[in-house]
């Protein structure tokens, strides 16, 4: 079964958008080193649902982009990877690349 | 022609899921999330049920444990579509009482088939 996807675009960068400003209010209170399991949480979905919409719908490169976050937000979530202050201006500055994308 | 409970916290997908099933002839409920989906499957019955894992409110998982624990949902399909492909996640949706997994991006011929092998 053939599927013209492009008619399901407009409301995934619709719900794309809402799950960048998820992962920015997220970062934003990320405060390096105290508990933040529930904004990485956040962060997490958000970058999940992006990743498997984009996934479907073609569009390879960004699905590619929110794998490789997904799986740095994995290790932070578990552990492997620390929060520090740095790294959260890093992927602010990222995700505001990516929105100007 | 059969009844579907489509469960996915993303509208986009919900869309194309639909799109694709009720393409096949099949009757198409949808629900954002495992609470919504619930309600929706405690208030009608449905032949097969399609969910997404991740998602808020209630996940995937919880969905189908609560499902299972209905008499009228104890032998229905429930598959699984969603972009978690661990080996970890995948045992715990077939303990839970998954009864397959698809995982995203999802061709549609993958999932159609899927579901008429289930349904027979």
């Amino acid at each position: 079964m053939a599927i013209d996807v492009s008619q399901f675009l407009q409301t995934f960068y619709e719900e794309s958008f809402e799950g960048l400003d998820i992962m920015e209010s997220g970062l934003l209170n990320l405060d390096g080193g105290s508990e933040n399991s529930e904004s990485i949480n956040d962060i997490f979905r958000a970058a999940h649902s992006i990743k498997g919409g984009s996934g479907t719908f073609g569009l390879n490169a960004v699905a590619s982009f929110t794998h490789v976050l997904e799986s740095l937000l994995d290790e932070m979530r578990d552990g492997r990877r620390q929060i520090t202050k740095e790294g959260v201006i890093f992927y602010s500055n990222l995700l505001i690349v990516c929105v100007k994308c | 022609m059969s009844s579907i409970l489509a469960v996915d916290d993303s509208a986009s997908m919900r869309q194309m899921i639909a799109h694709t099933l009720k393409g096949a002839g099949h009757d198409v409920t949808e629900a954002g999330d495992g609470e919504e989906a619930l309600g929706k499957a405690k208030s009608g019955k449905f032949d097969l049920v399609v969910t997404d894992i991740n998602m808020p409110k209630m996940d995937g998982i919880t969905l189908i444990k609560e499902l299972r624990a209905l008499a009228n949902y104890k032998g229905t399909p429930i598959l699984t579509l969603t972009t978690e492909a661990s080996a970890d996640k995948k045992q715990e949706g077939k303990a839970a009482g998954a009864t397959g997994w698809i995982v995203k991006p999802f061709d549609p011929d993958t999932l159609l088939n899927t579901i008429s092998k289930v349904l027979k």
